[in-house]
């Protein structure tokens, strides 16, 4: 593989930088040949279906699971047994749920990480404080609720001021109130704290209001990276319009250089290259008498997009050649 | 050495409101507790069978250690490993911990401290309660044949000789417990081990038709402990018995570096689950 130096800069620069990463268990390739570059100071979601292979390569990213082959850069430096511990103390943590324990307080629990570290012990209340813990600091963890055992669990992955936090379905088993909870506090880590947030799920709806790079992965690879934009306008702009008129209406936009699909019940579609193209679409269908009832963006879902990319991958479609970076 | 006191440390706060120091407190004191009540309603004029050369040695060595490195002290070891292993399990907390940046041996030897330590203040407690024990024998059953002063080295000799063979069990008892997740399998090789140990033990007094029952059991690590307290010299086949307890002291001190070195390096180089 040549990196090219743009490729060697991006590479510097990113929070993550992953390179031909590849595990196997027994005949299951869990990850194969994943790239992924991870900018700074944004949110990464890592999306894909349950076992795509997203914890595994959270597991190698953190050093619990080794790769089979593959290099891992942790900003810009490479993770080695002999970088590990360094490159650790930059990262903070949650993996498939808050590691707690149930009979201490929330507080003892962050303390077990604070001696373990050595922390200064103020650092347990600015944790407690951003994820809106202090009131119930000093209960016994059993007694939490699940939405507060992962704020316990965000708050030791905090403490000791990570540049990168790397959660693994930070959303996993919350409520509605509790989700929406967990997405502020994740949305406003990147701008007022400055690190860089890796999370993954297997549901799009639930981070696209906060991530802004998205990472798709199926059955081990990486099917699209870019932003979150990028992959909003693979949708293009596909209009819906109903008519009196379908088959004029169609005539009219062919000779306008379009292609329309007529759906029936007065209803057609037309895939348009810009904005501008569809008011001179209307304009045109007007101006011809075609009377025009109603007229929507008709965008499949970001959720479909997905679907349809990790479909795609189940049915092995995608090769690693054909990954979308945009 | 800073990050492995720091871990030591936090093994210790991590025990918290667990029965592991509650059980390392009152599993011995019920040893004590119970041999006290056999001595104390024991009927007037009857006397220490005094095969031993004063009447603490018999308290000790025929009642109070006989109790505990028997059975007791095996399934003690076994239960708090399988505690300072679970603490981590429970909530697979191994991920969080080996995600920090600490060496990780040092997680692993941390613990091992720990249960030596805990090992410790059982042996203190049943020094503790021994002592106990004979002044109330002293003063009150007179009878019985204890007498003054207390035998504070012989006590400390007896309570704590056994503890370095307990190494290599506990170094065991750890792994295995670390190993695996389920509880049961820790405790099943601990109640397998302990049984095993216990039919060993039985050769001692029997090693004319199983003369090589004691040597085996000097290597046994669930046996190795009453080994160290046994009353080898009244073994009906000396030779047979001849060593056996520098014998277990060996295998159980470097026998436990070993399988602490070996469990380390299995629990380093493995994939946390």
């Amino acid at each position: 593989m040549t990196i090219t130096g743009s490729e060697q800069t991006a590479t510097r620069d990113a929070a993550i930088a992953v390179c031909g990463l590849t595990r196997r268990f027994g005949e299951i390739r869990a990850v194969h040949n994943l790239s992924l570059s991870v900018p700074q100071k944004c949110v990464y979601a890592f999306l894909g279906p349950n076992g795509a292979g997203k914890t595994t390569t959270i597991r190698m990213l953190l050093g619990l699971t080794r790769p089979d082959s593959g290099d891992i850069r942790i900003f810009g430096e490479v993770m080695s047994s002999s970088t590990r511990l360094r490159l650790l103390r930059r990262i903070g943590s949650m993996v498939e749920g808050p590691s707690v324990y149930p009979h201490l307080t929330g507080y003892e629990n962050l303390q077990v990480m604070q001696k373990l570290i050595s922390l200064k012990r103020s650092e347990i209340d600015r944790v407690l404080h951003i994820t809106r813990l202090q009131s119930d600091a000093h209960r016994l963890v059993k007694t939490y609720s699940q939405g507060m055992r992962q704020r316990l669990g965000l708050a030791l992955a905090l403490l000791a001021k990570p540049d990168l936090l790397i959660l693994d379905e930070p959303t996993n088993g919350l409520d509605p109130a509790g989700m929406i909870e967990m997405r502020e506090l994740i949305r406003r880590l990147p701008d007022e704290y400055g690190v860089t947030v890796f999370l993954s799920s297997h549901l799009l709806g639930e981070v696209e209001q906060i991530a802004t790079h998205v990472g798709i992965i199926g059955r081990g690879q990486l099917l699209f990276e870019g932003t979150l934009e990028a992959f909003q306008q693979r949708s293009g702009n596909r209009v819906a319009i109903e008519t009196d008129n379908p088959a004029g209406a169609v005539e009219v936009l062919r000779r306008g250089g379009w292609n329309p699909m007529n759906l029936g019940d007065s209803r057609l579609t037309i895939e348009f290259p810009n904005r501008e193209s569809v008011a001179n679409a209307v304009a045109m269908l007007v101006s011809s008498g075609v009377k025009i009832y109603q007229i929507r963006t008709d965008q499949p879902s970001l959720e479909n997009l997905f679907l349809d990319l990790t479909e795609e991958s189940r049915f092995g479609s995608h090769t690693q050649e054909e990954v979308l970076h945009e | 050495m800073n990050e492995l006191f720091r871990a030591i440390r936090v093994e210790v706060f991590k025990l918290r409101r667990t029965l592991a120091l509650l059980s390392s407190l009152l599993i011995p004191a019920v040893v004590i507790a119970m041999t006290m009540a056999v001595n104390l309603s024991r009927s007037q004029g009857t006397e220490f069978v005094l095969d031993h050369p004063n009447g603490w040695d018999t308290l000790m060595l025929d009642q109070t250690l006989v109790l505990w490195c028997f059975v007791l002290l095996p399934l003690f070891v076994t239960l708090e490993a399988a505690l300072l292993a679970g603490i981590e399990h429970r909530e697979n907390n191994w991920k969080h911990l080996f995600a920090l940046p600490v060496h990780r041996w040092t997680i692993y030897v941390s613990k091992l401290v720990v249960g030596m330590a805990l090992v410790c203040v059982s042996s203190l407690v049943l020094a503790v309660g021994t002592a106990f024990q004979g002044w109330l024998l002293v003063e009150f059953r007179p009878d019985l044949g204890v007498t003054y002063p207390i035998p504070w080295d012989l006590i400390i000799l007896r309570n704590f000789g056994f503890v370095p063979v307990v190494f290599l069990l506990l170094a065991i008892q750890l792994w295995v417990a670390i190993r695996w997740r389920n509880f049961t399998v820790p405790m099943s090789v601990g109640i397998a081990g302990t049984l095993i140990g216990v039919m060993l033990l039985r050769t001692l007094k029997n090693s004319v038709s199983t003369p090589s029952g004691p040597w085996i059991a000097s290597m046994f690590p669930w046996s190795m402990p009453y080994i160290m307290i046994a009353p080898i010299s009244n073994s009906t086949l000396p030779e047979a018995t001849a060593g056996l307890q520098e014998t277990a002291l060996l295998a159980g001190v470097l026998g436990g570096l070993l399988v602490s070195a070996l469990g380390c390096w299995e629990t380093l180089r493995r994939d946390v689950a």
